[in-house]
């Protein structure tokens, strides 16, 4: 047992949480609840997605309830963080510095099936993989992330990605893009436009540009960044504006809606995006598309028209289909952003709930929160931080909390928030992939 | 693991539905506090250490960032989303060891 499992016993007193635990599981047979119709009487979650939802919520099922029986389907051997990924794009950091696998969560006793969930089927209540296999469930959780949207702009398309990535997934196109830029002349453009609203990690196209700029600066200062955000505004706004004016003087354009309207084409051939009103050219192009739910989520009916997945906000079970729950960035979860903070919180409550469901009882005034840093610089960090509460209809923001890092602060504020950013992300890691 | 059935009703009937919940919501909030500070500051980062501290003197340091009598880059942000008895649970709880 890890310490960090140790303490969440230890916090209640170890033999007196057990035992309140294994009463839930107890119970859980007893009654007259779903899971007790489950034959061989030990119920069975099955998530899908190993990412910061998922394997979150995979994990506190099995640390609150031991016996439920506990499916984590991913379909990568190694989990690739999108939080940190930019250092890698700007060469601070390596590619291996940001892997996580699976093996910590095989060692919980979680069942870590590598195939990919094609779709969940709601009536007989299997999953069917890829492989052919079908798994039953009692309880579904799906945490797919996101996928992308490319019909908006015209050359759009998953095909032009070995050209034009939109790295916003970490992977491959994570090394692509850095790859690009280092293989950049100096005095060269990278021009990157940001997705529209709502999309994965709010301040992650600012913090992008802030990573590309200091590596530009210390490699490449005669190179510059053009921005063509499709939005009036963006997170932490002012905090980055008052950053790059800073560390990086008249690097950075940043040109806004009301400057060009929309990105209507991207031209592969020529490397440049076309806007309402011109044509812009890139030597590196990072075109990041509308995102949507990822695809398991539209396969199984649990997307409405606005391409991502309602979901009851006490619990994260699905509004359109019983015993499934939607958490994360595929989730309807606004006002929380989608964020890693944002899904590993809601995975805690999703999971509880699906534990004391079997109890008929839900938790009360579930509390969730979100905190994000972003880096300007591998030593300037920012942070935004809520916290949310479930009003008997919603997820709604506590008003008189939260907040972004104050403006005009000094280099140590800036380092140290760099330094909890970092700390951050090593132990919220460590917590999930061991 | 698993107590018996019976002694587990025992169990839930003394503890009662809320009174689980309460604990899984309160086992909750302690670990939105370590997905930062760590486990008995086990990992080795910049964020300030909690372990050392007494319940006493993690309820005094959280209720005097909610007053706003002290200040950090981010806790008073945080701590203002909580009522004073969320804090309470969180100071019992968070550095429990038996």
């Amino acid at each position: 047992m890890t310490k960090k499992s140790e303490f969440i016993y230890k916090s209640i007193s170890r033999r007196k949480f057990n035992s309140l635990l294994g009463s839930l599981g107890i119970t859980a047979i007893s009654s007259k609840n779903a899971f007790s119709k489950n034959k061989v009487n030990r119920p069975k979650v099955v998530v899908i997605g190993g990412g910061f939802g998922g394997a979150t919520a995979a994990l506190f099922i099995k640390e609150i309830d031991p016996h439920i029986e506990v499916i984590l389907i991913e379909k990568n051997s190694f989990y690739a963080t999108c939080p940190f990924s930019n250092l890698v794009i700007s060469g601070v950091k390596q590619y291996s510095n940001i892997i996580r696998n699976y093996k910590y969560l095989e060692k919980k006793n979680i069942n870590v099936v590598c195939d990919v969930a094609i779709e969940i089927d709601s009536v007989h209540k299997t999953i069917n993989l890829e492989s052919g296999r079908n798994i039953p469930f009692d309880r579904c959780i799906v945490s797919p992330g996101i996928d992308f949207v490319y019909k908006n702009i015209i050359g759009s398309s998953q095909k032009i990605e070995s050209r034009i990535p939109h790295a916003w997934r970490a992977g491959f196109q994570t090394l692509l893009l850095r790859k690009q830029l280092f293989a950049m002349p100096n005095g060269g453009t990278f021009l990157i436009s940001p997705p529209p609203n709502p999309f994965r990690c709010p301040p992650g196209p600012a913090e992008r540009i802030s990573l590309v700029a200091n590596y530009f600066k210390k490699s490449k200062p005669k190179s510059k960044i053009i921005v063509l955000d499709p939005k009036n505004k963006f997170g932490k706004q002012r905090l980055f504006k008052e950053g790059w004016a800073n560390l990086y003087p008249n690097m950075i354009e940043y040109r806004n809606k009301n400057e060009f309207g929309t990105v209507r084409e991207v031209i592969p051939d020529r490397m440049s995006l076309v806007t309402d009103i011109d044509e812009v050219k890139g030597n590196v192009i990072n075109l990041i598309p509308a995102q949507k739910a990822g695809k398991i989520a539209f396969n199984s009916g649990l997307v409405d028209q606005s391409g991502w997945c309602p979901v009851n906000h006490a619990t994260f079970e699905s509004k359109l289909e019983k015993d499934i729950y939607v958490i994360g960035d595929a989730s309807i979860s606004s006002p929380m952003p989608k964020s890693g903070v944002s899904a590993y919180s809601q995975a805690k409550v999703c999971a509880a709930s699906i534990v004391s469901s079997l109890n008929g009882e839900l938790l009360s005034n579930p509390k969730f929160i979100n905190y994000c840093y972003s880096l300007v610089a591998p030593d300037y960090g920012i942070s935004v931080a809520k916290v949310y509460e479930f009003d008997g209809e919603k997820i709604k923001v506590i008003e008189r909390a939260g907040g972004k890092s104050p403006l005009k602060q000094s280099k140590e504020f800036r380092r140290l928030e760099a330094r909890y950013a970092e700390g951050w992300y090593k132990t919220i890691t460590k917590e999930i992939w061991g | 693991m698993l107590t018996g059935k019976f002694s587990a009703v025992i169990l839930f009937l003394l503890i009662g539905k809320s009174a689980l919940a309460d604990q899984v919501r309160t086992t909750i909030l302690v670990d939105l506090c370590n997905s930062c500070h760590a486990v008995a500051g086990q990992y080795d980062t910049e964020i300030p250490k909690i372990n050392h501290f007494t319940e006493k003197q993690i309820e005094q340091i959280v209720k005097s960032y909610k007053s706003g009598k002290k200040h950090s880059t981010i806790m008073q942000r945080i701590v203002k989303g909580f009522s004073d008895k969320d804090l309470e649970n969180i100071s019992k709880n968070i550095n429990k060891n038996d």
